[in-house]
């Protein structure tokens, strides 16, 4: 839309001259978009997520490019103040266009129009959106939401027609090896535990699945003699048999609410070495899984 | 192979320490959902695996752990062992489920297991893989109601050095098979304070047909072998990750006694064996 005063004086019988006033056109916004759709997070760290929107001044776009704003909130719909939330990792950030798509340059000159473009950094715990949100935010949905201010601060703004999901991630990190050192036959780890740190990298709570192969070395030690659990204890007081087969415990591991303070907890393991073991070093592989939970 | 004696020390060796570092992996979105899948059709997810830090190329083992009806019908476009490459933070895979034309009306439910394949470092006694489990829900046909409730828990008393056992009575008022898909047991002691054991069993339960009420026995893989006495047990079913029935309650352990009528009836069957086999014998010399 182009607001425009043109104003003319004609003074008859006088030399003909004439003069015009331009007047300020307000910038238009239209086709805000997410480009990804469904959303999908990258384990422990941010995916870019990208925003668009064609945006054109009578004026020219420079009216807007080089000399107004372009300002961005990419959010959770259920965040009350779209174009005023508070910067939230989980779900409110705020951003500002500084170029435009291959496709849509702003030339300058009487060039009208233009696509923007912005790439987001988005981390791993954003809230979770589609079916499987363990937050219960499966009725809601991403949105980006899109202002424009030119040369004498005239501005509009617009918001993101399509409901985008952001998907659910189930990410894990774990400490990549256990080592108990040395431990005799007939004897266990007491109360020396070894710690594996379990973090939860991304946006669902989870549980995990345990399960570990048979020690292999001079000969055989069964997965069975190892125990764990998630309080340092003795080894005859942990919690848990190790079993060659995948077996569910409770960890309840929460999400991170910012990107300093991951969510993150141990497990305790030891060992008992059955009498008579024949020496050597033995290796096997312990397996974590990462399983949804809703609480 | 030199093997310890009891005074004999046997160790496990290790050279050196690992270095500290992490094992990392995501799934998203973690579920396939399918319902009203037609007999003969395809259906296909895409699910994304992901790594905030890919330095290696990084394989990938998957395992289906599903009833057996569908084990046929279900696949990953890149194979069950794959290789990540290096550099790619999300990689896309394909789950596809390729329903026969002879398929039963039904819900089908399972897992898909994606776990890295770790390469063992120098040193490194355990390595850790680490990995995510996607839930496959799948159900054939129009009009499918899965729908069922968990009546009642049971917990048996049973003879001393046998497993702890549960009875869970299903009422199944849906139109197809249903069962549940997780049972867990903690056993604890008399008081019901300290806990002296756990076990869990997981998607290898007997199904409940179609509008009928039926138990199912359960017996818990627990490494503690029950002595005589009073215990109490906690009891746990599942319906994906939610707890549909439980129950905590004291239990009996008791003596495993001989069963002299039966030992007895076979001592005798034995004897009269014998008699028989005897005159059998003393007939068929006579007769030669």
């Amino acid at each position: 839309m182009v607001a425009g005063l043109i104003t003319a004086a004609v003074a008859l019988g006088a030399p003909a001259s004439t003069s015009v006033t331009v007047g300020n056109a307000a910038p238009t916004i239209t086709n805000v978009a997410i480009t990804q759709s469904p959303m999908v997070m990258t384990e422990n760290t941010t995916a870019s997520i990208n925003v668009t929107a064609d945006i054109a001044d009578g004026n020219g776009c420079a009216d807007v490019f080089s000399s107004g704003t372009m300002t961005g909130v990419l959010f959770r719909s259920g965040i009350a103040a779209t174009s005023s939330c508070t910067q939230d990792a989980r779900n409110c950030y705020r951003f500002t266009f500084t170029t435009t798509s291959a496709a849509g340059p702003c030339t300058g000159g009487t060039d009208t129009a233009m696509t923007v473009s912005s790439s987001i950094p988005v981390w791993y715990f954003a809230d979770a959106t589609d079916a499987s949100s363990s937050l219960g935010y499966s009725a809601q949905w991403w949105a980006a939401y899109v202002a424009a201010t030119d040369f004498v601060a005239s501005s509009s703004n617009a918001t993101s027609g399509t409901a985008v999901e952001l998907s659910t991630l189930l990410g894990l990190q774990v400490t990549a090896a256990i080592n108990y050192g040395v431990v005799a036959a007939n004897a266990n780890t007491g109360a020396t535990n070894q710690v594996a740190t379990t973090t939860n990298t991304g946006n669902s709570k989870l549980d995990i699945e345990f399960s570990g192969t048979n020690m292999t070395g001079p000969a055989t030690i069964a997965a069975a003699q190892q125990k764990f659990g998630t309080t340092s204890v003795t080894y005859a007081s942990l919690s848990y048999t190790l079993s060659t087969s995948a077996a569910l415990q409770q960890m309840n591991m929460g999400i991170a609410v910012t990107s300093t303070a991951p969510f993150a907890s141990g497990t305790y393991w030891g060992i008992a070495i059955p009498n008579g073991q024949v020496n050597g070093s033995y290796t096997g592989t312990n397996t974590f899984t990462a399983v949804w939970s809703s609480n | 192979m030199k093997h310890a004696s009891a005074f004999f020390l046997g160790f496990l060796c290790i050279a050196l320490l690992a270095p500290a570092s992490v094992s990392a992996f995501g799934i998203s979105p973690p579920f396939v959902n399918a319902s009203r899948l037609l007999k003969g059709s395809r259906y296909e997810a895409t699910i994304f695996l992901v790594q905030g830090a890919p330095d290696v190329d990084l394989t990938m083992g998957a395992v289906f752990d599903v009833p057996e009806k569908i084990k046929d019908w279900v696949s990953i476009d890149k194979g069950n062992e794959f290789v990540i490459p290096k550099g790619t933070q999300q990689f896309p895979i394909k789950v596809i489920v390729d329903v026969p034309k002879d398929a039963e009306l039904g819900v089908y439910n399972g897992y898909l297991r994606l776990n890295t394949v770790p390469v063992r470092a120098e040193g490194q006694q355990i390595a850790i893989s680490v990995g995510g489990r996607i839930d496959l829900n799948l159900s054939v046909g129009e009009g499918v109601v899965q729908e069922f409730t968990v009546r009642k828990i049971k917990i048996l008393d049973v003879r001393e050095g046998d497993k702890p056992q549960i009875v869970v009575t299903i009422d199944n008022t849906g139109n197809v098979p249903v069962t549940i898909d997780r049972a867990t047991f903690d056993l604890l002691d008399k008081y019901g304070q300290v806990r002296l054991g756990y076990g869990q069993i997981e998607g290898d339960f007997d199904e409940v047909e179609p509008f009928t009420i039926s138990d199912i026995l359960i017996e818990f893989p627990i490494d503690v072998k029950l002595a005589i006495g009073e215990y109490w047990g906690e009891a746990r079913v599942f319906r994906g990750q939610n707890v549909v029935n439980e129950l905590k309650t004291v239990f009996n352990v008791t003596e495993r006694k001989v069963d002299y009528l039966l030992y007895g009836s076979i001592l005798v069957g034995a004897i009269i064996l014998g008699i028989g086999f005897s005159l059998v014998r003393k007939r068929s010399k006579r007769h030669a």
